[in-house]
């Protein structure tokens, strides 16, 4: 995964508790200034959910939010601290403080 | 909105369902900006069916082995088109054994991938009626062409007739392959039994060999000549594009069904 990828962006904001998929595009909007196309969201919904990474949560009216689950917690802390030792490394070696 | 609506419905069934209501929300929301991306998610879901919602694993595997029996029948079909335009597989290296070892790889390949009905006779019925329903209609119409060869040979052979029965030939061989990759699908465990991880993979490796082999002999050949038969070359480039589709198949599978 990558930091732009649409599966991590998608995690990450369900990091917070669970959310329905236009409360997940508004939060990656919020996160990284633009919004996932349709077929980006949900297509990224469908193989976190066939990976067991989501599931669905409580339904809300017509929403049907989803949430992470247990493993999707742990490979998102995984990939984020993959990419946090990239950043450190790639921010010194361009004599940029990290912190 | 009618059509995103309209865009939407062209997603596989099983992603409508558990998320068309939302997708249909978010592409109205988006406007046109909204289509391409719509677009290729439709061809990427489609291409993927192994990450589809879906209630076991073994559905997904189910799903898989669909769309590799779908390439197998591709495969068949765009080999045979190449030897029709003077590329056959015996213009390898290797002679007649290259074409005998891709058959063999083919159909390897199919045995492997290929569910099995279950043995009740309420399964087998269902699948036989289905093999009927699907292949009916093209094995009439080749009953219909071979007759009218035999009846009319001189006929159908001038023009203008002739070019029309070669499109029309090609088109039931393609309509029938495609019938034929859609007797298995979506006909459920209480039908047939998904094959299991190391026979599916097995199975699609072998379909993947096939097609990497047989595109590159026949893109190879239809290069090595002055003039390159355009219909040889596309029906090349598909077999090479078959297998790319195979691969991330397997991708999938690796990633949703590890028993």
């Amino acid at each position: 995964m990558q930091a732009n990828d649409a599966q991590t962006l998608v995690l990450c904001v369900l990091a917070d508790g669970p959310l329905h998929g236009y409360a997940i595009n508004a939060a990656i909007e919020e996160l990284v200034g633009e919004r996932l196309g349709p077929g980006s969201l949900y297509g990224a919904l469908a193989r976190l959910e066939a990976k067991q990474l989501i599931e669905p949560a409580e339904e809300q009216g017509r929403q049907r939010p989803v949430r992470l689950t247990p493993q999707g917690r742990q490979v998102l802390e995984q990939e984020l601290r993959s990419m946090a030792r990239v950043a450190t490394a790639g921010l010194r070696s361009l004599g940029v403080n990290p912190a | 909105m009618r059509l995103h609506r309209g865009l939407v419905r062209l997603y596989p069934a099983a992603f409508r369902d558990r998320w068309g209501a939302a997708l249909v929300e978010e592409a109205q929301a988006a406007g046109w900006r909204a289509w391409p991306n719509l677009l290729a998610g439709i061809a990427d879901m489609w291409l993927h069916p192994a990450v589809w919602p879906a209630e076991s694993r073994a559905q997904r595997r189910e799903r898989a082995a669909a769309l590799a029996i779908t390439v197998a029948v591709l495969a068949g079909l765009f080999g045979y088109v190449a030897g029709e335009q003077g590329v056959p597989l015996s213009s390898a290296p290797g002679g007649g054994w290259t074409g005998k070892a891709c058959t063999v790889l083919l159909l390897l390949g199919l045995a492997l991938v290929a569910p099995l009905p279950r043995p009740t006779r309420a399964a087998v019925t269902v699948l036989l009626a289905r093999a009927v329903r699907r292949l009916g209609g093209p094995a009439v119409l080749v009953a219909g062409l071979v007759a009218a060869m035999h009846l009319a040979p001189r006929e159908v052979a001038a023009a203008p007739w002739h070019g029309l029965v070669v499109a029309y030939w090609w088109t039931v061989l393609a309509v029938g392959a495609v019938q034929l990759s859609r007797i298995f699908a979506g006909l459920g465990g209480t039908v047939i039994v998904a094959p299991r991880s190391g026979r599916l993979l097995a199975g699609m490796w072998s379909l993947t060999a096939t097609s990497v082999l047989v595109g590159s002999i026949v893109l190879g050949t239809s290069a090595a000549r002055p003039a390159p038969d355009r219909i040889a070359v596309a029906a090349g480039a598909a077999l090479v594009l078959l297998a790319w589709a195979l691969t991330t198949t397997l991708r999938d599978l690796r990633s949703v069904t590890a028993d």
